[in-house]
């Protein structure tokens, strides 16, 4: 009796001791640095073709430092990683080979690499080609190599191939390296279209009708961009061919012609028209260059957001008297009101697994990114300070690409779906809106 | 019992040296393929991948349609006069004669105002007097919300006021509607100062 | 007499010392029964044949294909392996370690053929250390990268607060105080949590030393709407203020946090960080 009334006390603080101190308030955890993060070390790639004369010496070690940056922005990227500066890279790259036979891994895991990527390139005119390797250290084998060969023009894209293929080989899933980014900035005085790497890297204008251009959108096959131009005095609506560079007037009806967004399946448009009694939301069939009007009330609808499988619109309404967003499905009819809180909900994009749809809402002023679910109910708030708007998802719906200003400049930044920030573009350009994640391309 | 423990002691200890070397031997064994497949892993770089010329316009920049044709400057283009407010000479004079007022609006509203009400009706008077003038009503928006929303803002301000003067006998073909939302501010920056001249209707002549 | 005593002594030393060594072998044997199986190494050999030549057959041809990463096809033939163990018992040269031979003489006869056959096929000799030591680390090393593989494979767009919550979810949550959400911050504001919790990683420095510790520290944190601290100090202390310091400067660092969720309600939010570097999390 006596040892089971013991044992019982002592059960009892014990329980006591493990519960107290969590009561009334959530910890947050913090988890020992890098310890889900994986230490990578990344060599200075060789140059395969031997020593450069003087006169490309300069060049080739700008492509050195290209190709390593390129590297370690998608090691970063993929968030698996925490790149070990390359400062205390121990092993010589000009005395050390890239393959595994050729390397000394033990210099690596002395620096605390779990994880290493080596590569050589070889310059033949124009022509590029890059190898690259990655290895355990631990094991001291080689988990993915890759030749590839590009252009002289672009030596980061050839890294991104490769890490599309080593995200491919870690995860099982396609990785977004080689997608792109469309985007409008008025830094050139008016706002033309640009496009860039995820990254912003490898900026380039599109437009250059020194007129007013807005809201790129991407053709379900990534090679064409749907945008509005002011370039022949009124909203209309122009597809470019991104191949080709042929620029074709879509949709120039009276009035606005706007907000147009590709269906999934590549064959409609569903836009913004001006009805007799308020803009109205309308599809545009590709093939048979027809409207058909969708809704027809005395409110204002725009911005309409396809779900992946095509089925439903998202769109923005001033119906209820200020600006929220509902959901349209295409076979019912039917439309439902999501949203009911916040003072403005703008800019609905549905991301690509059709299980969230990210917005802007504004509650005083400012915008912020959330996400709902299309039944309404899952409201989260993701970002919290600065004005953010014009969500975008990456096509593995693992990232949403936004523009952020704070004090007058604008620029664009990616974080991770769950609102973990990630990273700011560097696109050299400035003033960036309105962006516009790619499907996959390749 | 001695005879007992000298004869079980080997076989013990070797029993345990035979485990010990076993698992040595399959260590050793995946260590040789370890070191195999590094050779063989060599060899998989052989496959070389060409990375296609950039999907998005190449590498060389796209050329656009304006380009070719060498006519690059919108604002010269068609019968769209001005892309700037107020920037035609006709209508620069007609505002300050006091013949064309710029209507004004409430926060996302396109509603005329009571007190806009007098100047619409004063432009109404005047555009019937000169029956041969041509406008075109610019409808704005203040730069606070989304882009595609103040289009279509804009657009209803324009309209707005156009039904208004078709309603006052001004027969619709000399009334011309184009929204430029919020990106043509008529006074940059923030507060309601600047907003509220920026959320318009501005009148333009065409033609006359 | 003298030496009667000594045989005596040597006697019963050689008693203890068979003993000991016996008990000795036989826990040996036992400790690579038992943690043989958890760690999965196989005791009955899976048919690997060790050729001299490079490029192995077996589970070798496998990882050999031109098809990348070997690394990842690795961690399947070990587990396949402990499977075809019991099958491989049929098969001929192995080991029955599970059945007993019939007498000791045909079990020494037994172990000592085996023997002379494994000296006969080993053919490289490295030192027994450095391959257990390559073996360790390459555990650690595959338990770290295929550790990373699950987490993505199964994970979504939120791995480490879930863990989190649920850890936080399970004392209970309290009802919510003016100012304080009670235990609804995670899941009601998950990116929110998620911001402070990079902010204030990314800004903590390590004191040296204490990487391994297992006690932990917790940081009370008030942030106010506009997601300036209202007030930090320590909860509970490590016993190491210097390690308590650190994590208290990393949340000033970190701060000010960005305005508090727009849904939250309170004047403020109530929270702690708490930090326990060798915890498992």
């Amino acid at each position: 009796m006596k040892s089971l009334k013991k044992a019982t006390l002592t059960i009892a603080v014990f329980l006591f001791v493990l519960i107290s101190p969590a009561w009334g308030k959530v910890y947050i955890d913090l988890a020992a640095p890098a310890s889900k993060k994986v230490p990578i070390g990344v060599q200075e790639f060789k140059d395969l073709s031997g020593a450069p004369s003087a006169k490309d010496k300069a060049e080739r070690d700008k492509l050195k430092k290209e190709l390593f940056d390129a590297v370690v922005t998608d090691l970063k990227f993929s968030g698996f990683f925490s790149v070990i500066d390359s400062k205390a890279n121990l092993e010589d790259p000009a005395s050390s080979g890239i393959t595994a036979a050729e390397t000394d891994f033990k210099s690596w895991r002395a620096i605390g690499a779990d994880a290493l990527v080596k590569g050589g390139f070889l310059v033949e005119g124009d022509r590029l080609t890059v190898e690259v390797r990655f290895f355990d250290t631990a094991t001291e084998r080689q988990v993915l190599g890759k030749r590839l060969v590009g252009s002289m023009r672009n030596p980061r894209r050839i890294i991104h191939f490769f890490s599309d293929s080593l995200y491919e080989e870690l995860t099982g899933n396609k990785g977004v390296f080689t997608t792109k980014v469309l985007f409008v900035s008025n830094s050139g005085g008016n706002k033309e279209i640009y496009i860039a790497d995820y990254d912003g890297r490898n900026s380039m204008k599109l437009t250059r009708n020194r007129s007013i251009n807005l809201s790129p959108q991407w053709s379900p096959d990534g090679k064409k961009m749907l945008y509005v131009s002011y370039k022949k005095g009124t909203p209309a609506m122009y597809l470019l061919d991104l191949t080709t560079g042929r620029d074709e007037q879509l949709s120039s009806k009276s009035g606005i012609n706007i907000s147009g967004r590709f269906s999934p399946d590549g064959n409609k448009v569903a836009l913004t028209l001006s009805g007799e009694k308020s803009p109205e939301l309308s599809i545009l069939d590709l093939n048979t260059k027809e409207y058909k009007k969708l809704t027809d009330n005395h409110g204002i609808d725009v911005s309409p957001a396809w779900s992946p499988d095509g089925s439903k619109l998202a769109y923005v309404s001033d119906g209820s008297g200020n600006p929220h967003i509902y959901v349209l499905d295409l076979l019912t009819k039917n439309t439902k009101r999501i949203t009911f809180n916040g003072k403005y909900n703008s800019s609905p994009a549905w991301s690509p697994d059709g299980r969230q749809i990210a917005f802007a809402r504004s509650d005083s002023g400012k915008f912020n990114i959330w996400t709902i679910r299309p039944d309404g109910t899952g409201l989260a708030q993701l970002t919290f300070e600065g004005d953010n708007r014009n969500p975008s998802w990456s096509p593995d719906g693992r990232y949403i690409v936004y523009s952020s200003a704070a004090r007058g400049s604008a620029s664009l930044k990616i974080m991770r779906s769950d609102g973990a920030e990630i990273m700011k573009l560097n696109t050299g350009i400035g003033g960036e809106r309105a962006p516009a994640w790619s499907p996959y391309l390749k | 019992m001695n005879g007992i423990f000298v004869r079980i002691l080997p076989v013990v200890f070797l029993g345990t040296a035979l485990f010990v070397t076993g698992c040595q031997k399959r260590v050793s064994t995946e260590d040789l393929a370890g070191q195999a497949d590094s050779t063989q892993a060599q060899s998989n770089v052989a496959g070389t991948e060409v990375v296609p010329e950039g999907g998005a316009v190449g590498e060389g920049g796209v050329v656009t349609a304006e380009d070719i044709k060498g006519n690059s400057d919108a604002r010269l283009g068609g019968s769209y006069a001005s892309l700037t407010p107020g920037g035609d000479e006709l209508t620069k004079k007609a505002v300050e004669k006091g013949q064309l007022f710029t209507i004004y609006f409430e926060y996302d509203k396109y509603t005329i105002r009571d007190i806009d009400m007098e100047n619409l009706t004063k432009n109404a008077k005047w555009l019937g007097l000169n029956g041969s003038i041509k406008v075109r009503i610019e409808g704005h928006a203040d730069e606070r919300g989304e882009t595609e929303y103040n289009l279509a803002l804009g657009d209803k301000r324009a309209r707005s006021v156009m039904k208004y003067l078709q309603d006052m006998g001004i027969q619709v073909q000399r009334l011309d509607v184009v929204s430029y939302g919020e990106e043509k501010p008529a006074m940059d920056g923030q507060g309601e100062d600047a907003w509220s001249k920026n959320r318009r209707a501005e009148f333009v002549i065409i033609a006359n | 007499m003298r030496s009667g005593q000594m045989k005596s002594e040597m006697k019963g030393f050689g008693k203890t010392l068979a003993g000991s060594a016996i008990f000795h072998a036989l826990l040996f044997t036992l400790a690579f029964f038992v943690f043989g199986t958890e760690s999965g190494r196989v005791f009955i050999s899976p048919v690997y044949t060790v050729d001299l030549v490079p490029g192995p057959k077996g589970k070798d041809a496998g990882a050999a294909r031109p098809e990348p990463a070997p690394a990842v096809k690795e961690q399947a033939p070990l587990p396949e392996a402990k499977q075809e163990a019991p099958a491989v018992k049929q098969s001929a040269p192995t080991v029955k370690i599970k059945e007993k031979p019939a007498s000791i003489d045909n079990a020494l006869k037994a172990i000592s053929e085996k023997v002379q056959k494994r000296n006969d096929e080993e053919a490289v000799s490295s030192s027994i250390d450095d391959i257990r030591k390559r073996v360790e680390a390459k555990k650690e090393a595959n338990a770290k990268l295929s550790k990373l593989r699950e987490e993505l494979s199964t994970s979504e767009s939120r791995p480490a607060p879930t863990e989190a919550a649920m850890r936080a979810a399970k004392p209970g949550n309290a009802p919510a105080r003016a100012g304080s959400t009670g235990g609804s911050l995670e899941s009601k504001y998950p990116a929110y949590y998620g911001i402070i919790r990079d902010r204030v990683q990314q800004n903590w420095i390590y004191p040296p030393g204490t990487r391994e510790s297992k006690t932990s520290v917790i940081i009370s944190l008030k942030i106010a709407r506009s997601g300036k601290i209202l007030d930090a100090s320590v909860e509970k202390s490590s016993g190491n203020t210097v390690f308590d310091e650190s994590l208290l400067s990393a949340v000033w660092k970190a701060s000010p946090f960005p305005p508090l969720p727009v849904e939250f309600e309170g004047n403020y939010l109530e929270t702690g960080i708490r930090f326990c570097p060798g915890c498992q999390l």
